[in-house]
C-alpha cells in the first residue's frame, strides 16, 4: 500500500481537521464525511484501508451506519475505528460486538490514535501481502 | 305614548355623531393601552433572551446528555390518519439526543394504514404491556413493540380523539415526564435536552415547560430533521412568521418571566406526569386541549399553595406546518379562539380573583379585555372611524392618532420582534429573509391583524351559537393537514 | 396639537427607520467578522495544529505578531481542539495557553464585575487546564452567581488535581439541586481520587450532600468506598440506604450478596427495589430464592426491579421467573410474562414447541399452558399467527384458542 486511504466520518469540522493534520503528515491519504449517509456512501466509492467513524452524527445513528457498513459487501471488510464520546460500558461492548476493530473514547490521546491505525494498517498489509 | 314622544324628542342625529365620537376616543384608548401591554412584555422578553443566551453555554447540553441523573422522558405521539409521514416522525424522534427516553404512539382509531405502516417499518409485535388506567379513555385495542427498537410502544385504541389519545399514552408511559408532540412537528435534535433543563434546574417545582415553535413553510426537510431554513415564499405563512414571532419570543417569554404562562404549544411541551394526572389529564370538551390542560394546571396548584413553576424556553424547539391557504387559517384560529373561550367560561371563578396570584389578577383579565372583547372593539373601532369619516367628523388630527396608535405603534412592535430574532437565535441567515421579515412585519399590521380580529369576531358568535364546523367533528383536535407538504 | 402629533409621527418614523438600520447594520457587521475571523482561521490553525501534534517547541515562535482579534482567533482553535484531546497534545495545548498569555488573561477575568464574563472565564481556564488557576476557581466557588460557581467547579474537575477535590466536596451541599447534581457528576469523572476523599470526609458532610456523595462512589466504581456504603445500608435515612444498595450494585462484588440480601427485607420500598437490582447486578444464586419471593411485594417498583433481577441472572433467574407463572398473586405472574417476553425467552419457548427433544418440548407447553392460564396471551395469539413454521402456529392456535373463538390479528 503506497498511501493508506482512511475515511474519517464525524460532524465535527474541528475534530476533522485535527485528525487530517494528525495523519496526512504521516503519508495517510484522508477522505472526509460529515454524516452517516455520506459515511455509508464515501465508503462504498473510495474503499479505504481504514475508517474512523463517530457515533452521533446527523441523519442516522452511528451504530446503524455500522451496521450497514458491517453487512454490506463493498465494506464489511473494511476496519473500523469508533471515535465517540459515549463511554459507557454498554455502548463500547455493543460497538466491539457489532464489528469494530476498536472503540477510542473522547477525549483521546493523539499518539495513542496514531499508533492504534498503524497497527491495523500493517496488519491488514500484511494478510493482503 | 310617552315612549313615542320621548323617541320623537331626542336628536338621534345629534347622539350618533356623539357616540361615534366617543367610541373613536375610546377605541384610541384601548389601542394605546394594547400596545403599551405588548411593548411591556417585550421589554420582559427582550431582558429574558438576553440573560437566557447568555447563561447558556452548549457544554451545558452534554452535561445533560452524559449524566445519568437526567430525568428520564416519555415522548407521547397521538397520531389520526397520519399514514403520509407517520413512519418518518418516529424515525427522527427515536434520534433524538437524549440519554433515555421512550416514543409512544398513540393511534387513535385511524382509518387508513396508519397502525400498519408502523408495524412493518418496525417489526411490531403485541405484547402485555401491563398499566394502570389512571386516566378513562376509550377501549386500547393493542399495545405493541418492537424488539429491534426497545424504546418505541404503539398504542392501538379505538377513535377518542386527541385529548383521549394523550390520556392514553399517559396511563401507558413509564416515566416521569412526558412530552406532547404533534404527530406532523418536525422535533430539533437538541429540543429534550433543551427542555429538559428547567426540570434539571428546579425538579420539585418545575411542572411544565415549553418552547418555542417554529413556522417549517419555507424550510427544507430531510429525513426529519430541518436542513435549511428560510422563509415560505406565499405571503399568508410569511405573516404567521412575524406574527409568531411576536407571540413567542416577545411575547410569551414576557408572560414566562412574570410567572403567568398560560399557553404551552401542543405541537410540544414537557410536563411533569404526576400532576397532569392530579388535574384529569387532558379534557375532551375544549378544542384547545393544551391550553385548557395548563389553565386547570394552574387553578389547582396555585389552590394548594404549592410553590410550583411553568415556563417557557426561548431556545426554539420545534418546527410545525401554518395554514397557506385563507380557508384553512380561518379554521384553526375559529378553533383557537372558540378553544380560548371555552376555557375562560369553565375557569372564570379564577378571574381577578387574589387566590390565584398574577394568573387571576393580571394575565386572566389581560385576556378577558384584550383577546376576548378586544376583537370587537377593534372590528367596531375600524367601523366606527371608516363612518366618521363618512359622517363628515373625522377630525384628520384624530385619524393621525389613530393610526400612531393602532398601526404603527404595532408595526414597531413588530419590527422589534425581528430586532430580537435577530440578536438572539437568528435562524433566518439569508439576507433576503432579513428583507422580507422587516417589510411583512410592516403590513402585519395594515390587514393581517385586523384579519384576525375578524375571525376571533366570528369566532366569539360560532362559540356562543355552539356551531361547530363539520370537518372537526370527526377528528377533533387533530388539525387536517394544510395543503402543501414541504417534505 | 397638531404640531406635537406631527412630531410624535415624525420621532416614531425615526424609531422605526433606526430599528430597521440597526438590525441591518447589526446584521452586516457581524457577517463581515465571522468572515474574518474565518480567514484568519484558516491561515493561522495549520500552524496550530502543527504545534499541537509535536512540532516545535513553543507556538509562540511559529505564529506572527497577533492583533486582539487574532490572539481570540487562536485561543478558539486551542481550546476548540483542547476539548477532545488528552495526552501528550493536550499538555502542549495547555503549554501554548499559558505561553501566550491566555492563562493569565482569563485569570485577569475571573475578577470581572459582570458575571457572564466571570463564568466565561472560569469555562475557559477549565478547558486550559492549567494548574496555575487552581487556586483562584476554588476561590470562585464561593462566588454569588450560581452559574458562576458550577462553572469554577466544573473547571476544577477538569483540572485534576487532588487539590481541587475537597473544595468540590464542600460544594456538594449547594442548595440548587440542579448545581449539586453537577458537582456529583464532575467527582464522578474524577475517578479513584475523589472516591478516597470522599469516604474520608464522609462523616463530616452535611445531610444534603451524603446522597450525592453515596451516589458518586457508586459511579467511581471504587472497592474502596465498600466498606462504608455496607455500613451505609444501616443508615436511618431511606434514601441513603436505596443509594448504598445502588452503588454497591454498580460496584459489582459478588461478595456484597449477603448484605444486600438482607436489605431486601427493609421496610421502606426505595431501598428494597434497589436492592433487587443490585443483586441482580451480581447475579449470585443464592439471591434467587428471595428475589424470587420479592415478586410478590406490595410496590409495583420493587416487583419489577426483582424480575428484572431474576432476568439477569440466568438460567436459574430465568426458571424462577417461569415458576412465577402461576403463582397466587396476580401482580407477580404479571410482572413473571412481562419479563420474559421482554427477554426474548417466550419466543425461545415457542420455538421449542416442535424441537426434537422431547424434555424440550414439555417444558415449552407446560410454559405455554401456564402462560395461557394467567391470561397474558396477546403475545402468543399474535405468534399463532405469524409465526414462520406452520407447526408452530398450529401447535399455538390449538393451545390458545378455545375452538368457537375466532383469533383475528391483521396479517
Amino acid at each position: 500500500m503506497s498511501h493508506p486511504k482512511i475515511l474519517v466520518a464525524d460532524d465535527d469540522s474541528t475534530i476533522r481537521r485535527f485528525i487530517v493534520t494528525l495523519l496526512a503528515d504521516r503519508g495517510y491519504e484522508i477522505h472526509e464525511a460529515v454524516d452517516g449517509e455520506q459515511a455509508f456512501k464515501v465508503a462504498e466509492s473510495v474503499r479505504p484501508d481504514l475508517m474512523l467513524l463517530d457515533l452521533i452524527m446527523p441523519y442516522r445513528d452511528g451504530f446503524d451506519v455500522l451496521y450497514d457498513l458491517k453487512h454490506d459487501p463493498g465494506t464489511s471488510e473494511i476496519p473500523i475505528i469508533i471515535m465517540s464520546v459515549k463511554d459507557r460500558e454498554e455502548e463500547i461492548v455493543k460497538g466491539l460486538n457489532m464489528g469494530a476493530e476498536d472503540y477510542v473514547v473522547k477525549p483521546f490521546n493523539s499518539l495513542e490514535l496514531v499508533a492504534r491505525v498503524r497497527k491495523i494498517l500493517e496488519r491488514e498489509n500484511r494478510r493482503a501481502g | 305614548m310617552i315612549f313615542l314622544s320621548i323617541f320623537l324628542s331626542v336628536d338621534w342625529h345629534e347622539l350618533l355623531l356623539k357616540s361615534v365620537v366617543g367610541f373613536n376616543r375610546y377605541v384610541l384608548y384601548y389601542f394605546l393601552t394594547l400596545n403599551t401591554v405588548y411593548l411591556v412584555l417585550f421589554i420582559v422578553s427582550l431582558f429574558e433572551v438576553v440573560r437566557f443566551v447568555r447563561r447558556t453555554f452548549f457544554s451545558d447540553y452534554q452535561q445533560i446528555l452524559k449524566s445519568e441523573m437526567t430525568w428520564p422522558i416519555s415522548i407521547i405521539v397521538p397520531a389520526h390518519n397520519e399514514e403520509r409521514g407517520i413512519v418518518e416522525t418516529v424515525r427522527s424522534l427515536l434520534q433524538l439526543n437524549y440519554g433515555e427516553f421512550e416514543v409512544l404512539v398513540v393511534n387513535d382509531g385511524s382509518k387508513d394504514n396508519t397502525l400498519e405502516r408502523l408495524i412493518r417499518a418496525f417489526d411490531l409485535r403485541k405484547t402485555d404491556r401491563i398499566y394502570r388506567r389512571t386516566l378513562p379513555t376509550a377501549r386500547v385495542r393493542g399495545i405493541y413493540a418492537s424488539l429491534e427498537v426497545p424504546n418505541l410502544v404503539v398504542v392501538d385504541k379505538e377513535q377518542g380523539g386527541k385529548s383521549d389519545a394523550l390520556n392514553a399514552g399517559i396511563n401507558l408511559s413509564r416515566y416521569p415526564l412526558f412530552c406532547s408532540v404533534d404527530a406532523d412537528s418536525v422535533i430539533e435534535e437538541n429540543a429534550l435536552l433543551r427542555v429538559v433543563k428547567p426540570f434539571m434546574e428546579h425538579p420539585e417545582e418545575m411542572v411544565a415547560v415549553g418552547g418555542i415553535v417554529r413556522i417549517v413553510n419555507g424550510c427544507e426537510v430531510r429525513d426529519g430533521r430541518v436542513v435549511r431554513i428560510s422563509l415560505p415564499r406565499k405571503a399568508l405563512p410569511v405573516f404567521q412568521v412575524v406574527e409568531y414571532l411576536r407571540a413567542f419570543l416577545s411575547g410569551r417569554i414576557g408572560w414566562s418571566v412574570l410567572r403567568s404562562l398560560l399557553i404551552i404549544s401542543g405541537a410540544f411541551g414537557l410536563y411533569k406526569k404526576s400532576d397532569v394526572v392530579a388535574v384529569g389529564g387532558y379534557d375532551s370538551y375544549t378544542d384547545t386541549e393544551d391550553l385548557e390542560l395548563v389553565v386547570k394546571l394552574h387553578e389547582h396548584l396555585k389552590k394548594q399553595k404549592t410553590k410550583y413553576r411553568i415556563v417557557f424556553v426561548p431556545d426554539p424547539v420545534c418546527w410545525t406546518e401554518v395554514p397557506e391557504r385563507f380557508k384553512t387559517l380561518l379554521l384553526q384560529r375559529n378553533r383557537w379562539h372558540r378553544g380560548l373561550l371555552q376555557s375562560f367560561s369553565r375557569h372564570w371563578r379564577m378571574l381577578l380573583n387574589p387566590r390565584y396570584g398574577v394568573i387571576g389578577t393580571v394575565a386572566l383579565p389581560y385576556f378577558l379585555l384584550f383577546e376576548v372583547l378586544g376583537p370587537f372593539v377593534e372590528v367596531l373601532g375600524y367601523l366606527s372611524v371608516i363612518l366618521a369619516y363618512f359622517l363628515g367628523i373625522l377630525n384628520m388630527e384624530f385619524f393621525l392618532l389613530f393610526l400612531l396608535a393602532a398601526v404603527f405603534y404595532g408595526v414597531f412592535l413588530s419590527i422589534a420582534a425581528v430586532l430580537l430574532e435577530e440578536i438572539s437565535f437568528r435562524r433566518y441567515p439569508a439576507w433576503e429573509d432579513l428583507a422580507r421579515l422587516i417589510w411583512y412585519a410592516v403590513w402585519e399590521n395594515v390587514g393581517f391583524r385586523q384579519l384576525l380580529a375578524l375571525f376571533k369576531v366570528k369566532a366569539f358568535f360560532d362559540f356562543i351559537l355552539r356551531r361547530r364546523r363539520w370537518g372537526e367533528m370527526g377528528h377533533r383536535g387533530f388539525q387536517p393537514a394544510p395543503s402543501t407538504a414541504s417534505r | 396639537m397638531s404640531e406635537i402629533l406631527i412630531r410624535a409621527l415624525w420621532v416614531l418614523g425615526g424609531v422605526l427607520f433606526f430599528l430597521s438600520v440597526y438590525i441591518i447594520a447589526n446584521k452586516a457587521l457581524r457577517e463581515m467578522t465571522e468572515r474574518r475571523v474565518a480567514w484568519t482561521r484558516g491561515e493561522l490553525e495549520p500552524k496550530i495544529l502543527e504545534y499541537v501534534n509535536g512540532k516545535g517547541e513553543r507556538l509562540g515562535a511559529a505564529l506572527p505578531p497577533l492583533g486582539r482579534a487574532d490572539r481570540r482567533v487562536v485561543e478558539d482553535v486551542l481550546l476548540d481542539n483542547g476539548r477532545f484531546l488528552k495526552g501528550n497534545a493536550r499538555d502542549r495545548i495547555t503549554a501554548a495557553c499559558e505561553d501566550l498569555g491566555y492563562v493569565r488573561d482569563r485569570m485577569r477575568q475571573l475578577k470581572s464585575s459582570r458575571w457572564w464574563r466571570r463564568a466565561e472565564a472560569a469555562e475557559k481556564l477549565g478547558t486550559m487546564k492549567s494548574p496555575k488557576a487552581a487556586a483562584e476557581l476554588i476561590a470562585l466557588m464561593r462566588d454569588e452567581m450560581p452559574e458562576v460557581r458550577m462553572r469554577a467547579a466544573r473547571a476544577l474537575g477538569q483540572l485534576e488535581t487532588r487539590s481541587s477535590v475537597k473544595p468540590l466536596i464542600g460544594t456538594l451541599q449547594d442548595p440548587n439541586r440542579w448545581s449539586a447534581l453537577r458537582i456529583a457528576d464532575i467527582l464522578a469523572g474524577m475517578g479513584p481520587e475523589a472516591a478516597d476523599e470522599l469516604v474520608e470526609s464522609f462523616a463530616t458532610l452535611p445531610a444534603k450532600a451524603r446522597v450525592a456523595a453515596v451516589d458518586c462512589l457508586g459511579r467511581v466504581k471504587s472497592h474502596r468506598a465498600a466498606g462504608l456504603l455496607i455500613k451505609l445500608l444501616s443508615d436511618p435515612d431511606r434514601d441513603i440506604r436505596a443509594r448504598a444498595a445502588h452503588s454497591l450494585g454498580l460496584i459489582g462484588d459478588p461478595n456484597f450478596t449477603p448484605d444486600l440480601q438482607r436489605a431486601l427485607k427493609d421496610p421502606a420500598w426505595p431501598v428494597r427495589a434497589m436492592a433487587a437490582k443490585a443483586l441482580g447486578k451480581l447475579g449470585r444464586p443464592e439471591a434467587v430464592a428471595p428475589l424470587f419471593d420479592l415478586l410478590r411485594d406490595r410496590e409495583w417498583w420493587v416487583r419489577i426491579n426483582a424480575a428484572e433481577g431474576l432476568r439477569s441472572m440466568g438460567d436459574s433467574g430465568l426458571a424462577a421467573l417461569v415458576n412465577a407463572i402461576d403463582s397466587e398473586d396476580r401482580y407477580a405472574r404479571h410482572a413473571a410474562v412481562a419479563t420474559l417476553e421482554g427477554a426474548g425467552v417466550l419466543d425461545q419457548y415457542v420455538e421449542k414447541l416442535v424441537s426434537a427433544d422431547e424434555k424440550e418440548r414439555e417444558a415449552a407447553l407446560t410454559l405455554i399452558r401456564k402462560i395461557v392460564a394467567a391470561e397474558r396471551t396477546d403475545h402468543l395469539m399474535q405468534a399463532a399467527s405469524r409465526h414462520a413454521q406452520e407447526k408452530v402456529r398450529e401447535q399455538l392456535s390449538r393451545l390458545l384458542t378455545p375452538p368457537e373463538v375466532k383469533v383475528q390479528v391483521k396479517a
